[in-house]
């Protein structure tokens, strides 16, 4: 493939940049890509996310929001996320949703999921691998906690748990064999 | 022929059955993949996580899969690999059969792998995101592995639950990825439309309709083998069934302009094509040292030739296993020690001559 500015030299460098709202694919070899200011690693393909997110700050910036306020359970600021392109925890896209909703729509063309949804096509939750994730997480969190009886308590609980399931599973097995 | 490396990974033909060249098309399709990005709800992600927590979510979902594939099929047979624990060798072999990631391999020692060999299934843990669901098929078979990779992840969610926003749909750590979390691609051999110089029109038009594309590299910076991967670029606003279906109209479409210029290349330089892959048999067939990228670029001529039908006795498995086998990684595998770039040619041109052995297509003579 040649370059898509000068035509002459085999095109190397590959990227997708966001032009008015579009997304748009360029080849360009090694010289026309530096002219552009681009770098020019051989296998940048993907999105320079992190260069496009400081480049739009401006615009999706909303008053609501300044650089500096950090997501409550990570720490992480928007201004890491801007410099590194990865949001820190899952609650960030919620303590920055309205810059994130801006930054989705200018990615995908669109900020509204209508793919699988979270419950979709799940049949009826276990009841004892729910409660077995339950206490899993609280443990986690009397460990955290520094709370070490609980935590002993939990563990033995969580293991009573399990020698059922695996006792229900050995007894189902069993009976699949029989069949 | 043994395969190399197979001790390490002997319960993992899941990921390599695209070898096997029995999909659709496989001889222009090599592969096709489907991956699913996913956090589990109350981690943090990879920027923030520690290396505890890490390790907690590489049991959680060991555990959720343990679970899922006991209430498949009963004995289901996984692998599981700690990336830590691996040589670097076969963390290499593991990267040239796309079961790991280079992001992995980067932040080896929190990575892990789970791989069940029912399905063609691969678990990769702790990579950007603490969960990237993959489906490697042969050919291209787009529906069913998103077919697969929707029944994983399906089965994971009934005792996982993975972070979710009511509007944006699956979190990731990249905005890039959120939404449906989905990218699906095919490799994909495109020699007709490069020789024909149509190759440049596809690619822009593709880029066009909100897919992405690249070539694959070789040990340099250039393209090489005519292989290109073809992906959906968003992942949000469009239901997964809706990006599957439009890449694989899209790739069928492809693969019709590829069948067409390789009917102009029949009819108005049939001798000029014949001599191109014959010497490109001979090359691989005799020489005594060969670097990847002359291999790939050889085996993108006799990969043509076998589609054309002009080395009758060759079959796609055989390309696929050149393709692979010849790897860095894989070829140290087979002879058990690390190589130096000279060793290492004359090893590919030696394994290139056995594989070579198993179907010869009888002399050129007798070719037409
Ligand atoms: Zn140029
Ligand atoms: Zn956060």
């Amino acid at each position: 493939m040649l370059c898509a500015d000068c035509g002459q030299n085999k095109a190397t460098v590959h990227f997708t940049q966001i032009v008015n709202d579009e997304t748009e694919t360029f080849h360009l070899c090694q010289e026309c890509a530096q002219k552009r200011g681009l770098k020019t690693s051989p296998v940048s393909s993907q999105v320079p996310l992190s260069d496009f997110l400081s480049e739009m700050g401006a615009p999706i910036f909303t008053k609501a929001t300044n650089a500096n306020t950090a997501c409550p359970r990570c720490g992480c600021t928007f201004r890491q996320f801007r410099k590194s392109g990865r949001l820190g925890c899952a609650h960030c896209y919620a303590t920055f949703e309205q810059e994130m909703s801006a930054l989705l729509r200018k990615i995908h063309g669109s900020n509204e999921h209508v793919g699988i949804t979270e419950d979709e096509s799940i049949g009826p939750v276990d009841e004892r691998e729910a409660r077995l994730l339950e206490m899993r997480r609280n443990l986690r969190q009397a460990v955290d906690n520094e709370e070490y009886e609980l935590a002993a308590e939990l563990r033995d609980r969580i293991s009573v748990l399990e020698e059922d399931r695996r006792a229900a599973r050995a007894t189902a097995l069993e009976s699949e064999e029989q069949l | 022929m043994r395969l190399p490396g197979d001790d390490l990974l002997s319960a993992v033909d899941g990921g390599l059955s695209w070898i096997s060249g029995e999909g659709a098309h496989a001889d222009i399709i090599l592969s096709t993949r489907v991956r699913l990005a996913r956090n589990l709800e109350h981690f943090p992600f990879r920027e923030t996580i520690a290396a505890a927590q890490q390790e907690q979510v590489t049991r959680e979902i060991i555990d959720a899969f343990g679970e899922a594939s006991g209430s498949n099929g009963g004995s289901a047979r996984r692998q599981f690999l700690r990336l830590g624990d691996l040589q670097e060798t076969d963390l290499n072999l593991l990267l040239e059969r796309h079961l790991v990631s280079r992001e992995m391999i980067r932040f080896k020692e929190a990575s892990a792998l789970l791989v069940s060999d029912s399905g063609r299934v691969a678990l990769l843990i702790n990579e950007e995101d603490h969960l990237r669901i993959q489906v490697l098929e042969a050919g291209l078979q787009l529906e069913e592995a998103w077919e697969s990779a929707r029944r994983t992840d399906e089965e994971l969610r009934r005792r996982i639950r993975f972070a979710y926003h009511e509007r944006f749909g699956f979190l990731t750590s990249c905005p890039t990825n959120t939404g449906t979390g989905l990218r699906a691609s095919v490799l994909i051999h495109l020699p007709g439309l490069v020789l024909t110089r149509e190759i440049h029109k596809v690619l822009q038009g593709l880029a066009q309709i909100g897919l992405t594309f690249r070539g694959l590299y070789g040990e340099g910076s250039d393209v090489v083998g005519n292989y290109f991967q073809i992906s959906n670029q968003t992942t949000l606003g469009k239901s997964e069934t809706e990006l599957v279906s439009h890449l694989n109209q899209i790739t069928r479409q492809v693969i019709e302009y590829e069948e067409n210029a390789r009917q102009v290349l029949a009819r108005d330089a049939l001798d000029e094509i014949e001599d191109k892959v014959w010497r490109a048999y001979g090359l691989l067939r005799c020489a005594r040292a060969m670097s990847t990228d002359e291999m790939m670029n050889l085996l993108s001529a006799v990969r043509l030739g076998v589609s054309m039908k002009l080395l009758p006795d060759m079959r796609v498995r055989q390309l696929n296993q050149l393709l692979l086998w010849t790897q860095i990684a894989h070829l140290e595998k087979r002879a058990g020690r690390a190589l130096a770039k000279r060793d290492r040619e004359h090893e590919r041109a030696k394994l290139i001559r056995e594989i070579l052995d198993e179907a010869e297509p009888g002399h050129p003579k007798e070719g037409r």
